[in-house]
């Protein structure tokens, strides 16, 4: 009896840090896919982001033009 | 008679030097401003429409250029019988990320399958000050705002500025004098007949402004 008490709470010790690797792990990698997924779904478009940019310079060349003094306003 | 020939004649000579001058007095005075005018939006990305809901965790803005329409104006006397008409294509607006795009235009928000577009009729303006070439003014328009077909009248700030032809203009591959308006205003999605989840509070707020800069050129 006394020479298995040890062997057995070795045992459980075993089993339960497997457990405590195995939660830790799926943890982790459960909620590195969620994130990674919902990064994939909603990640940018390089083409919608390029038009928006060419939308604003354009918008600011057009205000940079009429701020800027025409012949007829210096009339 | 010879007298009075003599007296007709000069009368007749003084008569016709002072038609001369007074007609080449009037073509060298400076023509009045023009006529009432119809101006159309360019299309060539030249006018753009921006949507910006600012929310606690998130901030989304939405880009457009797909931006038509048309605007009468008597230069003139700009708060006479001005109107203008605009509609935007909501199919076209991006945030820069598809899915996100794609969620916006679902019947959740503005469903565009069966409301594509919206539109902006303007119905009157009031201008503080003169609109002349070459010069800002500000104004108030108002109008009525459509979004997923209900109508809602707004009152609005509104820039204006005139430009004549020029090589400027040119460069900017525009053939006409240029009218720009440009105006910033709150809208609650909710006066709109848009609901946003409770649970996207967070990220989607009811609070939307919108940027509208228009750009038309003179028919």
């Amino acid at each position: 009896m006394r020479h298995r008490e040890p062997t057995q709470r070795k045992s459980r010790r075993s089993w339960k840090r497997l457990l405590l690797i195995a939660a830790a792990v799926l943890g982790v990698g459960g909620s590195l896919s969620v994130y990674l997924t919902y990064r994939l779904m909603f990640r940018k478009n390089p083409e919608a982001v390029r038009e928006i940019q060419a939308a604003n310079q354009r918008q600011s060349e057009l205000d940079d033009l009429f701020a800027a003094p025409t012949p007829d306003a210096a009339r | 008679m010879n007298t009075t020939t003599t007296r007709n004649k000069n009368l007749f000579r003084i008569f016709s030097i002072f038609s001369v001058a007074l007609t080449a007095l009037l073509a060298t005075a400076p023509t009045a401003a023009a006529a009432p005018g119809a101006f159309t939006i360019h299309s060539k990305g030249s006018s753009r429409v921006t949507f910006e809901s600012d929310a606690p965790i998130e901030n989304i803005v939405g880009v457009t250029t797909a931006v038509t329409g048309t605007l009468r104006v008597d230069l003139a006397a700009p708060e006479r019988g001005a109107s203008a008409e605009v509609t935007v294509d909501l199919t076209k607006v991006k945030t820069g990320i598809d899915k996100r795009d794609e969620h916006m235009r679902s019947a959740d928000f503005l469903d565009t399958k069966r409301f594509p577009t919206t539109t902006f009729k303007l119905t009157k303006i009031e201008l503080a000050g003169p609109l002349t070439a070459g010069a800002r003014v500000e104004a108030t328009g108002h109008g009525e705002l459509t979004i997923k077909g209900k109508s809602v009248k707004v009152k609005v700030p509104v820039q204006l500025a005139y430009r004549k032809l020029d090589d400027a203009l040119r460069r900017l591959k525009f053939t006409g004098d240029v009218l720009r308006a440009t105006t910033r205003f709150d809208i609650q999605l909710s006066d709109y007949g848009i609901k946003v989840p409770g649970m996207l509070g967070q990220k989607v707020s009811n609070t939307v402004t919108i940027s509208v800069a228009l750009t038309a050129v003179a028919n």
